[in-house]
């Protein structure tokens, strides 16, 4: 066991003073959501200046003039942004899809000219069960989705960077068995990928977190939600860790790693999406599709309903990708020769 | 304390056609010896010493090294060996003290830091010993290289040029380290192509060049084999069979 942490903390000293293993499993999950968040607010905020200091031309019938807001310039002549006609009981718009100004303008006038009904949308749903669907919607696929990308780093740098580099000749040539730096990679690589799912996970909180504080409104998602939904992202984790170490072993060069990689968390990602769109669900259809069944399990923890018999076979399903995965890993890195 | 008789491997090249490395290598190194292995680039030296290091295993031929069968038992071999080639590479991200200690633990050192601690002072890298190996020069990358060989003290060391790359200054101190160790009884085979380093350090040469011993003995015997002189003639002579 002295060897085994030996080995784990010389690769997570390696792993964590890497600046781009910081900056992939770490740095970008727990940024990218409050990021992209201020981003859209920001280009929200611009666009909504913009708009409101134009004053878009139209051309409307004597009849509708006197409901023209202030914000549309009534003219004449063919330089209007938008044009409305009124035959009998139907007014027609007719605009520009693709000029902002004209479909700002037809935005407007269908504002104004909605009568005689004014529809008045309601959400009978409480604000926080709308925040909390949401998130156990996204954050699932999310984390899964993360889990990988994160992993495929370290994975590489675990053992391509050690190949290239010849530290791995190094501990091959040290009387420690091979078992233990497989098992030092493999679980190295489970906590980096851990990490960035804590990240993925925080950043995705604080983002809501905001939503709720803009819409004021809880966010309707218990604490031992989150805490029940731990050791289904442990799984994953350690299952993301062994499909990125396993594409990543039998490379020969950090460039051959990245292409079979690319490949398996491309494959990853398609799976992780399935379980995301807004139909899915957990039962015969899904249930037995690895990845996306443990997508829908943890969107299940996080409406607080039970997994289910499905929700077993998904986490049977990633013990199983972990053991056969890690195993193969395992066996190529075994196996290894240094010419 | 090593014993290799008649090892041969062959590896298949990038067209797919067998090439062999190594044909039928015997030597032997005894306790307190220092044995030079030289031969052109491409020889067979560098396999040989991973054979011997447990990182390849021969195709055929045995050998034993600090008692121990290199195929049958490569645990023990590796830790009573201390190896050391171009490509064993440096934890860039470590530092010299870190990757000391990692070894040693590696090896079964229960004293890994009071080793690291020693190692820091004998090959006066104390100095560094904070900053991450990436960040030192390359002499001083391979005086941690060599401190990481030996922080087990192992009884052979196997060393595959590990002068290359080294300023004069850096070469004198692992000169003297392996002078030290010889006085210690220890066994060494050491590769090289500065025949300056083989006159000076090597109790005997072993001239290899195709995969095969072309010859074995002491720098003089050599000398009086050929009847050249100057080491390098000699050496020239035995590996393209030029008259004397």
């Amino acid at each position: 066991m002295r060897v085994l942490f030996a080995v784990l903390d010389a690769e997570l000293r390696q792993l964590l003073r890497d600046i781009n293993t910081l900056l992939f499993s770490v740095l970008t999950p727990l940024f990218l959501f409050p990021l992209m968040l201020f981003l859209f607010s920001q280009g929200q905020a611009l666009v909504d200046g913009w708009e409101e200091s134009l004053r878009p031309r139209v051309i409307v019938p004597e009849a509708l003039a006197a409901e023209l807001p202030t914000t549309l310039e009534r003219v004449e002549g063919p330089d209007a942004d938008a044009v409305v006609a009124v035959d009998g009981a139907v007014v027609t718009v007719s605009y520009r899809a693709g000029d902002a100004v004209s479909d700002l303008a037809r935005r407007r006038l269908v504002e104004a000219l909605d009568e005689p009904w004014e529809i008045d949308n309601h959400d009978v749903a409480p604000a926080k069960e709308a925040l909390a669907s949401v998130l156990a919607q996204l954050l699932p696929g999310l984390l899964v989705t993360f889990a990988v990308i994160a992993s495929m780093y370290p994975a590489m740098e675990a053992v391509v960077a050690d190949r290239e580099r010849g530290t791995l000749e190094t501990t091959l040539v040290t009387a420690a068995p091979r078992w233990v730096f497989v098992t030092g990679k493999l679980v190295t690589v489970g906590l980096i990928t851990l990490l960035a799912m804590a990240a993925t996970l925080v950043g995705a909180l604080v983002t809501l977190f905001h939503f709720a504080f803009l819409l004021d409104a809880p966010i309707g998602l218990p604490p031992s939600r989150l805490l029940a939904l731990l050791p289904l992202a442990a799984l994953t984790a350690l299952a993301g860790a062994a499909i990125s170490l396993v594409a990543a072993a039998p490379a020969r060069s950090f460039k051959q790693a990245q292409n079979t990689s690319s490949t398996a968390a491309a494959v990853v990602m398609v799976l992780a999406l399935l379980g995301m769109l807004p139909r899915a669900e957990l039962g015969p259809e899904l249930g037995f599709v690895p990845i996306t069944n443990a997508v829908l399990a943890m969107r299940q923890v996080l409406l607080g309903h039970p997994i289910g018999p499905w929700g077993v076979v998904a986490v049977a399903e990633l013990l199983v990708i972990g053991f056969v995965a890690g195993g193969w890993a395992a066996r190529t890195l075994s196996k290894e020769e240094l010419r | 304390m090593i014993v290799a008789t008649a090892l041969r491997k062959s590896f298949v090249n990038a067209e797919g056609q067998p090439v062999v490395a190594v044909n039928g290598v015997s030597l032997e190194v005894g306790r307190g010896e220092i044995v030079g292995l030289l031969g052109p680039n491409g020889a067979g030296k560098s396999t040989t010493m991973r054979m011997l290091a447990t990182l390849i295993a021969p195709d055929a031929g045995t050998a034993r090294v600090a008692g121990h069968d290199v195929v049958l038992d490569p645990a023990a071999v590796r830790r009573g060996i201390g190896y050391l080639s171009a490509s064993t590479g440096l934890f860039g991200r470590l530092t010299p003290r870190e990757v000391l200690v990692y070894i040693a633990t590696l090896q079964g050192c229960t004293d890994a830091a009071e080793r690291a601690e020693a190692l820091l002072d004998r090959f006066d890298i104390r100095r560094f010993s904070t900053v991450p190996c990436d960040r030192l020069s390359t002499g001083m990358k391979q005086k941690v290289s060599i401190a990481r060989a030996v922080v087990h003290d192992p009884e052979v060391l196997i060393f595959d040029e590990p002068t290359s790359g080294l300023d004069v200054l850096v070469a004198q101190d692992l000169f003297s380290f392996l002078e030290d160790a010889r006085a210690r009884g220890r066994c060494i085979l050491y590769s090289t192509h500065i025949m300056g380093e083989a006159e000076r350090l090597c109790d005997r040469v072993v001239v290899i060049h195709g995969g095969v011993v072309l010859a074995t003995g002491t720098v003089a015997e050599l000398r009086a084999q050929t009847g050249r002189d100057r080491f390098e003639d000699v050496f020239v002579q035995l590996v393209r069979g030029d008259p004397a």
